[in-house]
């Protein structure tokens, strides 16, 4: 149990990130005239940011269906590349994929990989479990306050929500740091520039997707040479 | 249940999908220690690449949408005590609130007025 517990503990500062996006999350599909029921149903079940947003967008706008899966399965294409690259730091299949893949958002992805060659090879599926369930607890959590006190909790004080609004490229740039950026470099300024460029002319997580491609491949060039 | 919910169990199901199915395919290609080892190099970009790429949408989009001198240099203040607190603590949650919390309270400092 302890790598689970330890896993948890590593999931504290994506909860930090979590709670105040999934609180604004909760409000949003609330006052856009969602149930709390759904909205907390949309958290639950989908489990990844952006993507949400825009389904509470296209469910209000009566969207079909396969309109909204298309849309949403786009937006979050960029997952199909997590999966293969935890795989490759997993020495042990104790723990069912399903359990390690439901959680893997681009955040519990990004502390995972910057973190995952500090923990023994035996202990790291229990780690991945307990971080997973720290930041969808913290999504579920917040959003569940979100719907339920969002309206009167949206005057807070200005440092507050400034603040709140500067956890996720803070805690960005602590994992940059931790994922040895030395011998990441070529991966990192590909990545960053082609993230800067393209989200100019394109959605950003169009520009995310395809800027990760551009890092790990620049990345795998250069270990060739 | 209601159209609404099979669409959301819908985008779920997609989304889950997404996930799994890559990651339930490359632990049944695992192979010997070589081919694991070729596998980690190629793929040993994509973690990096992901968090210089997050990083950079999460600072960049704002800023690009409503540029503002303060919040750049605010911004670039807050990364720098993450940077020190990282070096001298270590850790992550650390960093991270310290910088979250210096931006919030310089930026309030700096737009309240008198």
């Amino acid at each position: 149990m302890r790598p689970f517990f330890s896993g948890l503990g590593a999931s504290l500062a994506i909860g930090a990130g979590y709670v105040p996006i999934a609180f604004s999350f909760g409000l949003t599909a609330v006052e856009a005239g969602l149930t709390p029921a759904t909205t907390l149903l949309i958290s639950a079940i989908v489990f990844a940011g952006a993507s949400q947003f825009v389904l509470v967008a296209l469910l209000l706008s009566g969207a079909s269906l396969w309109a909204a899966l298309g849309t949403v399965v786009l937006m979050n294409a960029r997952h199909i590349f997590y999966g293969p690259a935890l795989a490759t730091h997993l020495h042990t299949a104790h723990v069912p994929a399903p359990l390690l893949a439901f959680g893997l958002t681009d955040e519990v992805f990004a502390t995972a990989m910057s973190r995952i060659d500090r923990i023994e090879p035996s202990r790291r599926e229990g780690w991945c479990v307990g971080l997973q369930l720290g930041a969808y607890t913290c999504w579920l959590v917040g959003t569940a306050l979100g719907a339920a006190f969002g309206s009167s909790l949206r005057h807070g004080p200005a440092a507050l929500r400034d603040g709140l609004s500067f956890v996720l490229p803070a805690l960005f740039f602590a994992l940059l740091l931790e994922s040895n950026p030395g011998r990441h470099r070529v991966a990192i300024a590909s990545a960053g520039i082609a993230a800067a460029a393209l989200s100019a002319v394109l959605p950003s997580y169009h520009a995310l997707a395809i800027a990760i491609v551009i890092g790990a491949v620049c990345h795998a060039a250069g270990e060739q040479r | 249940m209601s159209h609404t919910g099979w669409i959301v169990v819908a985008c779920g199901l997609g989304t889950f999908l997404l996930r799994l199915i890559p990651l339930w395919q490359a632990r049944r290609r695992r192979g010997g220690h070589a081919a694991l080892a070729a596998r980690q190099r190629r793929l040993s970009g994509i973690g990096p690449a992901a968090i210089a790429a997050l990083l950079t949408l999460s600072l960049w989009t704002p800023m690009a949408q409503d540029p503002q001198w303060t919040r750049i240099a605010v911004a670039a203040l807050a990364l720098l005590i993450v940077w020190t607190i990282k070096r001298t603590r270590g850790g992550i949650a650390l960093p991270t609130l310290a910088g979250a919390l210096a931006y919030g309270l310089v930026l309030h400092y700096l737009n309240t007025p008198g």
